[in-house]
């Protein structure tokens, strides 16, 4: 009897030292493709042909032309499956694991558009004619249906559905986008960006005329648009806006160029007045608005970035 | 993104080409209406009968037969490997293209990259062309991703002319044509913001060669270094006609979209690679000085930045 406790014992201990010390002892290793839906876990639906997979630099053997800017946000993995059913309908989905959640937000923003209807889904989901998106933690999903078809488009929130239930991760939008936080004025169409080339997709100030920050945001409000940069430092911030400064004067797209006490405001070709404020470590742009009129909204700006 | 552009429309008489036009706006913008009485150097023809219209465009040019001589060889390059709306040229275009180039009495035509049966199979003109459409020879093994092999590329080094292109790969086919025709798509590019017929070029390079379009310069996004290389690659061989189709084009999440569609029923046609550029970049929504590869391609001498300064014939049909 006594013999059969300590071999239970024994079983026991070499179990539990099993789990802590080899964790795939009691837990499958996680691979991409296992939040994607398998044959057979929709009813008449398969996978058409397999799995793709595609990690960092390789990006450019999957996405023929526009992969820089998943590398700019931060880029790990992706996982590309193509659905059909027996009526040769087809849909595509794609995982994308990015470096943080703040590059799979950016990433979901620089792809969305104000034509996007939210839906209930990941941290944030937009649902089009064809295509829907979400992020979730590090992950931007896309689903795209071959077809306009409202029948697929049901499937396909399903089989979003399925992918957002595997996603364990929360996540979170960066801080930075408290600086829209404001009152009385509502910003939507937020972008989050990381580099020149997801500000190239949102806005054109100037070739290398807004250059070095480290991430920007960019929100809409009727016919104004905020734009906040964030630097690594001060001394950093103040050099790029010299640099700034001085593009946007030689830019002829730009006149009317006025020094201000705490920066400068100009004008484009159709009239619509920029001001250019330098806060800290951040640049905040202001179009469409003039520079006494831009003070109560830049004093709530900087009270966001204080925080 | 996009700004909103301000429009004039200008309306001519399309079935009578040499008719005096009739004085009014025009859809292009910046752009004083051409002479119906010169030759012009772009035409752009506005409608939804794509097939058609590009019939007419080409026509209004001078015809087929002013750039594919009889019995030339022709290397035909079409952007249609995506699969959204709007990311790839409409297929009644591209079927209207051959037709003329088969009846102006080339002795070959050549695709210089794969395109796909079911590209074809989206137009409604497949039927009543099929068969000479699988007549048209095709470099089978530039597909996406392409890998070099010798029997079907070329690699050149160094890239005469080439500022930042130091050495490339590409499809023999596309050097060796007598005549080059570049059916592009005008739409919005992640990387290059818009990408119409120069960038089309990277369409008859290997995937390692347009890979170094894009990480060749040592930093990881470098839109500079990509434009001059694009640039630098359409040195190598002049597009003797450029068809592009700016009907409808995303202007957002480019090149493989899914994204935001624009309809501007447009077909634009000439040999003047800069100019049409230029005017494809202006409907997506910048301004031709914008894009890098554009002011690039105009100080290599590929053709003209400021379209005004060319006789652009715009026809409604």
């Amino acid at each position: 009897m006594t013999s059969r406790i300590w071999t239970n014992r024994l079983y026991l201990i070499t179990i539990i030292v099993h789990a802590f010390c080899f964790p795939s002892f009691c837990q499958k290793e996680f691979k991409i493709n296992d939040l994607l839906p398998g044959s057979g876990d929709f009813e008449n639906w398969k996978v058409k042909d397999s799995i793709e997979i595609y990690t960092g630099e390789n990006l450019f053997s999957y996405i023929d032309g526009g992969a820089d800017i998943y590398l700019e946000y931060g880029f790990k993995e992706v996982a590309s499956c193509k659905y059909t059913n027996f009526a040769s309908s087809s849909f595509r989905i794609e995982v994308y694991k990015m470096t943080s959640d703040s590059a799979a937000f950016g990433i979901f923003t620089i792809n969305s558009s104000e034509k996007g209807k939210p839906v209930d889904l990941g941290n944030k989901a937009l649902l089009y004619d064809y295509y829907l998106d979400f992020w979730k933690g590090s992950y931007f999903v896309r689903c795209t249906s071959g077809q306009r078809d409202n029948g697929l488009m049901d499937t396909l929130k399903l089989f979003a559905g399925y992918v957002n239930d595997k996603i364990m991760e929360t996540g979170r939008e960066p801080k930075l986008t408290n600086v829209f936080r404001v009152d009385k004025t509502e910003f939507r169409n937020i972008k989050y960006i990381t580099g020149i080339i997801g500000l190239g997709n949102v806005f054109n100030f100037g070739h290398g005329a807004i250059a070095g920050f480290r991430e920007g945001v960019i929100g809409y409000s009727d016919d104004k648009i905020l734009f906040t940069f964030s630097y690594p430092d001060d001394r950093k911030c103040r050099e790029w806006f010299a640099s700034a400064k001085g593009k946007m004067q030689m830019n002829q797209k730009y006149s009317d160029y006025t020094q201000m006490e705490n920066g400068f405001t100009i004008k484009d070709k159709s009239g619509s007045s920029f001001c250019f404020i330098p806060y800290k470590r951040f640049i905040i742009i202001i179009k469409g608005m003039g520079w006494e009129e831009a003070q109560p909204l830049l004093e709530q700006i900087r009270k966001n970035l204080n925080n | 993104m996009a700004q909103k552009i301000n429009r004039r429309r200008f309306i001519a008489d399309t079935g009578k080409f040499g008719a005096a036009a009739i004085a009014g706006s025009l859809t292009l913008p910046g752009q004083s209406f051409g002479s119906l009485f010169s030759s012009p150097d772009i035409v752009v023809v506005n409608g939804v009968n794509y097939f058609q219209n590009t019939i007419r465009a080409i026509e209004a040019l001078g015809g087929m037969g002013k750039f594919v001589p009889k019995g030339s060889k022709v290397g035909l390059l079409i952007n249609s490997d995506f699969e959204d709306p709007g990311t790839y040229v409409n297929p009644d275009i591209s079927i209207a293209s051959v037709k003329m180039i088969i009846e102006a009495g080339a002795s070959e035509i050549t695709k210089l990259q794969v395109v796909k049966p079911e590209y074809w199979q989206r137009s409604s003109h497949f039927e009543d062309h099929k068969d000479f459409l699988a007549s048209l020879k095709e470099v089978s093994s530039n597909t996406f991703p392409a890998e070099y092999n010798d029997a079907d590329f070329v690699k050149i080094s160094p890239v005469e002319g080439g500022k930042s292109l130091k050495e490339t790969e590409v499809v023999k086919a596309w050097l060796d044509c007598d005549v080059f025709v570049n059916i592009a798509i005008g739409k919005h590019h992640g990387s290059t913001f818009i990408t119409g017929a120069l960038k089309n070029i990277m369409g008859v390079s290997t995937r390692k060669a347009n890979v170094s379009f894009h990480l060749g310069s040592g930093k990881k996004n470098d839109p500079d270094y990509l434009a001059q290389c694009i640039v630098d690659q359409n040195l190598l061989r002049k597009t003797d006609l450029c068809i592009a189709d700016c009907t409808k084009f995303i202007i957002n999440n480019g090149p493989s979209g899914p994204g935001d569609i624009r309809t501007e029923n447009k077909i634009i046609v000439g040999n003047d690679i800069v100019a049409i550029d230029a005017l494809c970049t202006r409907l997506v929504g910048y301004e031709p000085d914008e894009i890098l590869t554009n002011t690039k391609g105009f100080e290599a001498g590929l053709g003209q930045l400021d379209y005004s300064k060319l006789n652009v014939l715009e026809i409604t049909a």
